[in-house]
């Protein structure tokens, strides 16, 4: 692993959305219109939200997440540059690492802005600590990246391949997405210490198999 | 160098190459020539190290393209009909972002004057024509001073000028002792850019061809192979 190219090639990506912004608009967009039309259709002051918040919360990064890992080795094989970045001298794993890195980039940005939106929009009452929340939120998108990150380089070769990036990423991260739901309930509702909850560390284990999985694999998917 | 033996890829039940033996030496200049799929392209891939070989092996100054990618791929600057440019970014940005990735400290106004670039280096890419693409592709493939250059097709695309003008930079990378090899289907561009050549068709070298020979014995030659 070389730090340093993965670096280059995470501000790289960075530079081209911001100039581009063709991924970080429509994520951000999603992200508020999804908070918006729930915030409209259910009453803040309700108990009922209170029970609801964490699954709801945690629904809107998942589609928002969509949006945004479908681009990262898409648009690289669309735009031919993927072939330009295996020319040069950087192993396939950089180039892995990289793509993850930048995407979690993105989603903790959206998380920076959507976390505090949702709060004050739903006028919620986290019974734990905020902090823990959002690391749990964060955990949830690390695992979230590192899968997605892998199954978008593996379909990049497909026929409609955002859309079958949606049907195979969703299924294997079903236990990942209960684990931080069940952790943001607790967290959020019955207000327990982020380092006394189980399924914490389950997530960390989960985002560890899967880095070592797809870092293992990554070679076989870019080669033709 | 360029050594080529018995090399072989086969994908599922097709066969793109079969037994080629190629030796190209330091400083010349070598066509790849032949008819559409007659396994030009994957050679060229195989050399640049983004496709394997199902068996034999390729050489770049004495380096298994298979054993040791990341060494082969120092040796090699690929230019093919993709640019490999990003273009949201500069001139300027890309191949800095490039030489970032070989880690290599480049003159890059000087590569950027070399393309004729260099009043456009803070321009986006996206914004460029084709045949500047095609210039700056070259800067990119140079940029971290490879021995040996991999032109897969360069000028496909590119109308007169722009393919002139072409010409005229690889002319120039040529005189700085690099080995070149190039696969291209225009005859001009094989006989004014190379020395020697094969043919290839099914994947087997089926001819060698003296790219200095007279005029008319050349366009028989392409006339054939066409056949």
């Amino acid at each position: 692993m070389n730090p340093l190219l993965i670096y280059r090639i995470v501000c790289k990506d960075l530079k081209s959305e911001l100039r581009g912004k063709e991924t970080i608009n429509f994520m951000f967009l999603f992200s508020f219109i999804s908070l918006l039309m729930f915030n409209f259709a259910a009453d803040p002051f309700s108990p009922a939200l209170t029970e609801v918040g964490p699954g709801l919360l945690w629904f809107v990064f998942i589609f928002t997440g969509m949006l945004g890992l479908s681009r990262a080795f898409i648009k690289e094989k669309e735009t031919g540059t993927l072939e330009g970045l295996l020319l040069a001298p950087v192993s396939t794993e950089d180039i892995l690492y990289a793509k993850t890195f930048y995407n979690l980039l993105l989603m903790l940005g959206i998380q920076l802005i959507a976390f505090p939106l949702f709060i004050v929009l739903f006028n919620y009452n986290i019974a734990g600590s905020a902090l823990d929340a959002f690391i749990v939120l964060a955990l949830g998108n690390i695992a979230f990246v590192v899968v997605g990150s892998f199954m978008s380089a593996l379909v990049m070769n497909a026929k409609s391949r955002e859309l079958v990036l949606q049907i195979i990423v969703l299924p294997l991260l079903l236990p990942v997405i209960i684990l931080t739901i069940i952790s943001l309930r607790k967290v959020m509702i019955a207000g327990v210490n982020l380092l006394s909850i189980g399924e914490v560390k389950l997530i960390v284990f989960y985002v560890a198999i899967m880095a070592v999985l797809a870092s293992i694999l990554f070679e076989y998917i870019v080669e033709e | 160098m360029i050594r080529v033996e018995e090399l072989s890829k086969r994908f599922n039940n097709f066969t793109a190459l079969d037994g080629i033996n190629l030796h190209i030496k330091s400083g010349e200049s070598f066509a790849l020539l032949g008819p559409n799929g007659a396994g030009k392209t994957t050679l060229i891939r195989i050399l640049s190290t983004l496709l394997k070989p199902t068996s034999g092996r390729a050489l770049l100054n004495n380096i298994d393209v298979t054993v040791e990618p990341e060494d082969a791929k120092r040796q090699i600057g690929v230019v093919s009909h993709n640019p490999y440019l990003y273009d949201e970014l500069t001139a300027l940005e890309n191949l800095e972002f490039y030489a970032g990735l070989y880690e290599s400290n480049p003159d890059i106004p000087e590569l950027l004057k070399l393309v004729n670039l260099d009043s456009r280096a803070h321009d986006p890419v996206g914004n460029f024509s084709r045949g500047m693409k095609q210039r700056l592709s070259i800067a990119r493939a140079i940029l971290h001073d490879p021995k040996i250059l991999l032109l897969d097709e360069p000028t496909s695309g590119l109308d007169h000028k722009s393919r002139n003008n072409f010409y005229t930079l690889v002319d120039r990378l040529k005189s700085r002792g690099k080995t070149i090899l190039l696969t291209t289907h225009y005859l001009e561009e094989a006989a004014g850019l190379c020395e020697n050549g094969v043919i290839l068709k099914k994947g087997v070298v089926t001819s060698s061809v003296d790219l200095k020979a007279p005029q008319p014995v050349l366009e028989k030659i392409f006339e054939d192979m066409g056949r």
